[in-house]
C-alpha cells in the first residue's frame, strides 16, 4: 500500500487538500493518520516562507529513497532545501519514506501547487509500477 | 457429478508438552487421572512426550471453545501446583517435536462417516493441504523454515496411504469415523478456531478438489519462500506465497466469513484478527525469536485471560515483491511527462513574469506578458493608473 499522509493537517493549512489531490490522481491511499505500515509513504507538511542561507526556499525535503527521485524531479523547478525531519513517521519506513514541507508560497499559489502535485503524482505512479 | 460430503460436526485434539523446573520433558501428572473423568472430552497421555486433550464431538463452535478454555484452565491449575510449565504452542518452530492441534471433521454429532463418505471428504479436502499448511506453520528463532513441516508425512503409516500415496497425504481416516487433518500445531485456541473455519469453508466449497503435490512440497520445504502453482484461464501460473494466499483467500473469503460468524462475540473478534493477519502476513513472521519463557507466559494468558498470542506483537507487514527500480531512465520518463503538461507551462510563464519584474527586464517575460511587466515597471504609468 502506498500512502500520502498529512498528519498535521489541522495546523498546517492545505496540506490535506494537496495530499488528497496527489493521492487521487496517482491512485494511491490518502490518510491523515500517523500510519505505521505501508509500502511507501509520502508525508506532507507546511512551513512558513523562509530564507535558508540567504536563499528563499520553496520546499524542504527529506527524501530517503535510494534514487532521490523526489529531490531530482522537484529541484528542477523549485528551490529545494534538504533536511532530516524527526517526525513520528520518519524513522519507520527506511528508504520508503519522503517528507515534503511546503512553504506558504507553494501551498497558496495555484501554479506552484499544481506543479508540485503533478510531480508527486508522476513519481508515485512510477513507484506503483514497481510493485507487483 | 461429485456427491458432496457434508460435515456437521468437528473437534480438536490439543497436545501439550510439560516441562519441569529444570526444563526437562515430563509426560504426565498423576492428578490428571482424576481430572480426566470430569472433563467432557478425553484427557490422556499421548505417545509423544506430552499430554493431550481431545474435545468432545461438537456441532457448535462456541461450545467447543468454551470446553477448550475450561478444560485447560483446570489442567493448568494442576501443572502450576507442580511448578511445571506447559506449552500450547506446538508451533514453536525451533523444536522439531510435532505437538499438534489435529482437527476432526465429522458427519454429525452422533453419526460416523461410512468408509466411502470418508474417502469422499478426504478427496474434497485434498487441495486444501497447502493452504492449511501455510496458515499453520511457524519458523524457529534461528531457522528459516518450520522444522516440523517436513515431518508432516508421518501419517503415511495410516491405511489411507496405501489407497493412494499421491493424494490425501494429511487427511486421515481414523477409528472415530471422522476425517482428521494432522497439519495444525497446538497453537492458541483462536488460531485453531480460525484454521477450523478455513477447513470447513473449504469443505463447503467442494468444487476445489484438485491440488498439486508440488505446492504441498513447496509449502513443507520452502514455506513463505516457496513458488506455488495456481490454475488460471490461460493454464497454470507460478506465483509467490503472498499471491497464492491472496488467490485462495479471495475464493474462500465469503465462506470463511460465514463460518467465523458462527462464533459468538466472545471469540469472533480474535478469530477475525487471524483472518486479517493471514491476508497480510503469516504466522511464521510473528513467531520468530520467541523464547520458552515467553511462550509459557503466553500459554497462561491464553488459558486464563483468553487472549490470543498475537496480542501485543508488532506484526511484520509482508511487502509485495518489487520489480525494477527508479533508475535514470524512469526519472527521465517522469520529467518528460511533467514537462509536457500545461500546468508546467503555466508555472514557467509565472516564474518568467516574476523574474522580469525582479530584474526590471520586461524582455525576460513571455511576449504576451511584456506589456504588463512594462506597466508595473513604469512608475509614472502606475501612478496614473492609481
Amino acid at each position: 500500500m502506498i500512502y500520502v499522509c498529512a498528519p498535521q493537517f489541522q495546523r498546517e493549512e492545505l496540506t490535506a487538500e494537496i495530499g488528497y489531490e496527489i493521492a487521487q490522481k496517482a491512485g494511491v491511499e490518502f490518510t491523515t493518520e500517523e500510519i505505521d505500515e505501508g509500502f511507501f509513504v509520502l508525508e506532507l507538511g507546511g512551513i512558513e516562507d523562509k530564507l535558508l542561507n540567504g536563499v528563499i526556499t520553496d520546499i524542504m525535503i527529506q527524501d530517503k529513497t535510494k534514487s532521490k527521485v523526489f529531490t531530482q524531479v522537484l529541484s528542477r523547478s523549485l528551490k529545494v532545501a534538504r533536511c532530516d525531519f524527526q517526525t513520528a513517521l520518519s524513522g519507520n519506513f527506511g528508504e520508503r519514506y519522503v517528507r515534503i514541507e511546503m512553504t506558504n508560497k507553494v501551498r497558496y499559489s495555484k501554479e506552484y501547487r499544481e506543479l508540485l502535485v503533478n510531480c508527486c503524482v508522476e513519481i508515485l505512479k512510477q513507484i506503483k509500477k514497481l510493485v507487483r | 457429478m461429485i456427491k458432496i460430503i457434508k460435515t456437521k460436526s468437528f473437534g480438536v485434539e490439543v497436545e501439550f508438552p510439560l516441562w519441569d523446573e529444570n526444563w526437562k520433558y515430563q509426560s504426565w501428572i498423576q492428578k490428571f487421572d482424576a481430572l480426566a473423568g470430569k472433563l467432557p472430552g478425553k484427557l490422556y497421555h499421548d505417545a509423544t512426550p506430552c499430554g493431550e486433550y481431545a474435545t468432545d464431538k461438537n456441532d457448535n463452535y462456541n461450545k467447543m471453545m468454551d470446553e477448550l478454555f475450561d478444560a485447560f484452565k483446570q489442567i493448568k491449575e494442576l501443572v502450576d501446583e507442580k511448578s511445571w510449565s506447559m506449552f500450547l504452542v506446538g508451533s514453536y518452530g525451533s523444536t522439531n517435536q510435532t505437538w499438534s492441534g489435529h482437527m476432526h471433521l465429522g458427519k454429525t454429532k452422533n453419526q460416523r462417516f461410512k468408509p466411502e463418505e470418508n474417502m469422499g471428504l478426504r478427496q474434497q479436502m485434498h487441495g486444501a493441504q497447502t493452504l492449511i499448511e501455510l496458515i499453520s506453520q511457524n519458523k524457529g528463532a534461528t531457522d528459516t523454515k518450520d522444522r516440523r513441516a517436513t515431518k508432516r508425512d508421518y501419517f503415511r503409516y495410516y491405511d489411507f496411504w496405501k489407497d493412494d500415496p499421491e493424494r490425501n497425504v494429511t487427511f486421515a481416516n481414523n477409528d472415530l469415523g471422522t476425517v482428521e487433518c494432522r497439519i495444525p500445531p497446538s497453537s492458541d485456541f483462536f488460531h485453531l478456531g480460525y484454521v477450523l473455519s478455513v477447513m470447513r469453508a473449504w469443505a463447503n466449497s467442494h468444487e476445489y478438489t484438485y491440488g498439486f503435490k508440488a505446492n504441498w512440497n513447496q509449502a513443507k520445504y520452502e514455506g513463505t519462500d516457496g513458488k506455488y502453482m495456481i490454475p488460471t484461464k490461460g493454464g497454470i501460473e507460478i506465483v509467490n506465497y503472498q499471491e497464492y494466499m491472496v488467490y485462495w483467500m479471495d475464493i474462500l473469503e465469503e465462506n470463511i466469513l460465514e463460518e467465523i460468524k458462527k462464533f459468538n462475540q466472545k471469540y469472533r473478534p480474535k478469530i477475525m484478527e487471524y483472518h486479517e493477519l493471514f491476508k497480510n502476513t503469516n504466522l511464521s513472521d510473528i513467531m520468530t525469536g520467541w523464547t520458552r519463557q515467553k511462550l509459557a507466559a503466553k500459554t497462561d494468558k491464553i488459558i486464563n485471560k483468553k487472549v490470543s498470542f498475537i496480542d501485543g506483537l508488532n506484526l511484520k507487514t509482508m511487502f509485495p515483491s518489487i520489480k525494477g527500480k527508479i533508475d535514470t531512465e524512469r526519472v527521465a520518463e517522469i520529467i518528460n511527462v511533467i514537462d509536457g503538461m500545461k500546468e508546467t507551462e503555466s508555472f514557467k510563464k509565472m516564474k518568467l513574469f516574476q523574474e522580469a519584474i525582479k530584474r526590471g527586464r520586461p524582455g525576460l517575460a513571455k511576449p504576451e506578458d511584456r506589456d504588463k511587466v512594462k506597466f508595473f515597471l513604469n512608475k509614472k504609468n502606475l501612478k496614473e493608473a492609481i
